[in-house]
């Protein structure tokens, strides 16, 4: 074995999925199978109100009526959607805790070693942790503090009982049941979510945040996230996403809905990392997400942050309809593939009202045998008068086996408005590596330091906390690509 | 079955009975690939923006024209020494060739061209007009040829012509050809035009090709390019209101150290539209190529631009570039963009860009401030923005002529 063949597979070892771990835990399926029976079972275990299981049942009415779509670049086998559990709750949890030390030991290790203890985050950090684990919100931390200023943060399902008036005002107010193939089967079957509404004139005082895990074997995990922000307010929202190692590929098809209303500015940031996948391109997580957001009122703003390092197959277009006149929409994205991973990622802005304005920042790393592919629309309607785009998407190539891939579309309807769309391909220059080398860095160090200073321009938009697990997550997951 | 390809169908069937075409069965295998798909609509991607398609779904009663008008105005059109090739509707007429080398026949015979596309499957079952044009060995033409294509009053209104023409550079040859097309008809007709191009090793391939005043028919043009080791192929389109046209080009570079550079310059008014979808195959290492695109848009017109660079995991250091601009300047006026990247090797320097905005007030008040009125100022503007696409031009002679004809389309 030649030298560099080994440093490759010390470090694949190395990099193998540590999140990787499968928390052993009774459970309560619901039987196999997509029909009516398993919607009425979710919806009666959640103890929902009529309203809601007819909302249910007439997305899965118009679902049977509808393709999946097939026009991404990243093929999948068939997903036979009568073969997934569409509920799964640990059975401990059947009677909600009521704080934090009611929690399932177990599932409070499995955090413990995702790096998220709850305790600690609470004490150290200030972030309100709402923890989906599978499809049951486990615990919600500092509701009590959060109530005192009127911001509501639960999980969906308690608010569509506690908070009807406004889950009925807005739930598919932006992603309707008659939207795309996996949307509406989000609208059929999703079992839980976050659930988050800024009273006006309110400054959100601390980072919103879930995480999310996908745990039971076979399930695929929808949840369904909405966010309002009402008059003048502002929120931060953190979302990041682990799944334990399985052999078989798992469905993620969650909703994510963000109202702002007038001079609201909601952030939304992602660091995804799912379960990729072996060495050889086996397993891993399908995320195919509907994340969209609507700046309803003048003023609004809405910033989408997301670092994809995970997933075996990323099939997702965080997006904003910017509604409003002055509103603004925002899309900083890393997308990292390596291995057989492949991403067809990017965003679409709808601009509708005056001087409304956009900026999209996307930057692509293949490694290995990937494919990285930036899909993304600008439309400017013919009302949109002043409105402004600038798009800037980088792909970066390590390797010759990867593809990168870039598909702008851009439709301007109005001659007032301006639009600016340029991307460019590179790879990491020997010059830089030599630079690095140079000064004493190991190739890993370097390609990582290379890296993180390509995606600094969207690293640097999300909050603190995550900023450091992003940069490490960067470099792991390039590990093992360069030899 | 729309009813077009029904009718498509029957006209088929029509000349098959009448033992109208050569190489039957051949045609029948692409007639039936052409039914498969039919004809394209806005719902599949390709043709998601295209006006053209809309167009020819509203035709009936379809005539297949095979019979050519005599004409009897054979003029030069410009002031230059050149050779000539005479089309009428599209088919060979006649010729003036005086140079030795070049070798000129009429392409009635089945000829396939590949490409999964229910138009081109349809051009190949139909087309039986059509020339060869062959330039022999090591030889630099020296005079341009120019091709005037008369789309003459004689067309029946629904009339369907297919064309396929083909053009051969052996090797280290050279030729400038400028495509003139001249419509002398205000019907409605649907014209499907496949091309076929060879540039052999070390030869060089100037296209120029002036679309200009087409009020009312729909032109599809496909081209299939092939370059070889150290070929040049160059491709510039003159564009000036054209009714509802589509240029596809498929450019292969098929050998190392090829070139193609492909240039638009779309002046549109109205509610005239144009479409391009250029498609560049990087498929050897060290291979180059440009994609640059101008568009003034006045009132209603409308500019779809879809551009892509393909780069195979073979062809490390290439080099692609591409630029679509637009200059919007009405509120009903439209641009659309699709410029895509696909890239497989990782050694590769490629770019693009888009943008598309009004003319810059700050410039417009530079000018006026120095006492030009706002019309022509503005006139000045668009007339400079578009002249961009003229300068890439690498023939001399044909950058004046284009730069005159630019100057002369703008007084209004």
């Amino acid at each position: 074995m030649s030298k560099s063949e080994e440093l490759i597979k010390k470090y694949q070892e190395k990099s193998e999925y540590s999140h990787g771990f499968v928390t052993d835990i009774e459970t309560i399926k619901v039987p196999k199978g997509l029909n009516e029976k398993t919607i009425k079972f979710i919806s009666d275990q959640k103890k929902e109100p009529e309203w809601m299981l007819k909302w249910r049942l007439k997305a899965f009415e118009r679902l049977q009526k509808i393709k999946e779509p097939d026009w991404q670049k990243p093929k999948y086998p068939k997903i036979d959607y009568q073969d997934l559990y569409y509920y799964s709750a640990p059975k401990s949890l059947k009677d909600q805790p009521k704080s934090l030390d009611d929690i399932d030991p177990e599932i409070k290790k499995t955090y413990d070693k995702l790096g998220i203890p709850l305790e600690e985050q609470k004490r150290l950090s200030g972030v309100a942790v709402d923890a989906v684990f599978d499809s049951v919100s486990v615990a919600t931390t500092f509701k009590d503090q959060l109530k005192k200023i009127g911001v509501i943060f639960c999980s969906i399902s308690e608010a569509i009982k506690e908070h009807p008036e406004l889950v009925k005002k807005y739930l598919g107010s932006v992603i309707p049941i008659t939207d795309h193939y996996f949307a509406t089967l989000n609208s059929a079957v999703f079992t839980d979510g976050s659930f988050v509404y800024i009273p006006p004139g309110v400054r959100c005082p601390m980072e919103l945040s879930t995480y999310f895990r996908i745990n039971a074997s076979n399930t695929g995990q929808f949840e369904r996230t909405l966010i309002i922000a009402d008059k003048g307010s502002y929120v931060s929202y953190l979302e990041g996403c682990t799944a334990p190692m399985r052999d078989e590929n798992q469905l993620h098809a969650a909703n994510v809905e963000l109202i702002a209303l007038d001079d609201a500015e909601i952030k939304y940031s992602t660091v995804q990392n799912w379960y990729p996948g072996d060495k050889d391109g086996k397993g891993g997580i399908y995320n195919f997400v509907t994340k969209r957001g609507l700046c309803k009122g003048k003023n609004s703003k809405i910033s989408w942050t997301q670092v994809e390092t995970g997933s075996a197959i990323t099939w997702k277009y965080p997006s904003c309809i910017l509604q409003g006149d002055n509103s603004m929409g925002e899309f900083y994205s890393v997308a990292i593939t390596n291995n057989f991973q492949k991403a067809d990622t990017g965003t679409k802005m709808i601009h509708l009202g005056k001087n409304t304005k956009s900026k999209i920042i996307s930057k692509g790393i293949s490694a290995g045998n990937a494919d990285n592919t930036y899909r993304g629309l600008v439309s400017i309607h013919p009302k949109a008068k002043g409105a402004k785009n600038f798009t800037q998407c980088d792909s970066l190539l390590v390797g010759n086996k990867c593809g990168a891939h870039t598909i702008p579309y851009i439709e301007n309807k109005n001659s007032s408005s301006d639009v600016e769309h340029e991307a460019t391909t590179s790879k990491i220059s020997d010059d830089q590596l030599f630079y690095c080398r140079q000064r004493g860095l190991n190739q890993e160090e370097s390609v990582s330091l290379i890296v993180n200073g390509f995606c600094k321009e969207v690293l640097q938009q999300l909050p603190m906390e995550f900023a450091v697990e992003a940069q490490k997550l960067v470099g792991i997951s390039l590990e093992g690509s360069v030899g | 079955m729309s009813q077009i390809t029904s009718e498509i169908e029957k006209c088929f069937a029509n000349l098959v009975n009448n033992n109208e075409l050569k190489d039957v069965n051949e045609r029948k295998e692409e007639f039936k690939k052409f039914k498969n798909i039919g004809i394209p609509n806005n719902k599949s991607e390709n043709w998601k923006y295209s006006s053209l398609v809309n167009d020819i779904n509203e035709f009936s009663d379809l005539k297949i024209t095979n019979k050519r008008q005599k004409i009897n105005f054979k003029k030069s059109l410009l002031d230059l020494n050149h050779d000539k090739i005479f089309l009428v509707d599209g088919a060979l007429y006649d010729a003036e060739l005086n140079q030795e080398g070049i070798k000129l026949s009429e392409l009635k015979n089945f000829k396939k061209i590949e490409n999964n596309n229910s138009l081109t499957y349809l051009n190949n079952a139909f087309a039986r007009d059509g020339f060869q044009l062959e330039v022999s060995e090591n030889l630099k033409v020296k005079k341009p040829i120019i091709i005037y294509n008369y789309f003459t009053e004689n067309l029946s209104p629904f009339s369907f012509i297919n064309i396929k023409n083909s053009f051969i550079l052996n090797e280290n040859s050279e030729l400038v050809i400028y495509f003139n097309n001249i419509f002398l008809s205000d019907k409605k007709y649907f014209c499907n035009n496949v091309t076929n191009i060879d540039v052999k090793n070390k030869a060089v391939l100037k296209k120029y090709l002036s679309h200009e005043h087409n009020k009312n028919s729909s032109l599809y043009n496909f081209y299939n390019i092939n370059i070889s080791e150290h070929a040049k192929f160059e491709y510039f389109n003159y564009i000036q209101d054209t009714f509802s046209c589509r240029d596809e080009i498929y450019a292969n570079l098929n050998g190392s150290n090829s070139f193609v550079s492909l240039i638009n310059l779309e002046n549109l008014n109205q509610n005239y539209n144009h479409e391009s979808k250029w498609i560049i195959n990087h498929n050897k290492p060290n291979t180059k190529s440009s994609q640059f695109l101008k568009s003034a848009l006045h009132d209603k017109s409308s500019c779809v631009f879809q551009g892509k660079i393909f780069v195979d995991s073979v062809a490390q250091k290439t080099d692609g570039y591409q630029l679509s601009r637009a200059l919007l300047l009405s509120d009903l006026s439209k641009f659309t963009a699709k410029p895509e990247l696909e890239i497989y090797a990782d050694d590769v320097k490629c770019s693009h860009g888009s943008s598309s905005g009004s003319v810059d007030e700050e410039s417009l008040f530079y000018l006026r401030s120095r006492g030009i009125n706002e019309k022509d100022a503005k006139k000045m503007m668009i007339e400079g923005f578009l002249a961009e696409s003229i300068s890439k031009i690498t023939d001399k002679t044909f950058q004046e002529i284009f730069l005159n004809k630019l100057a002369l389309s703008n007084e209004y």
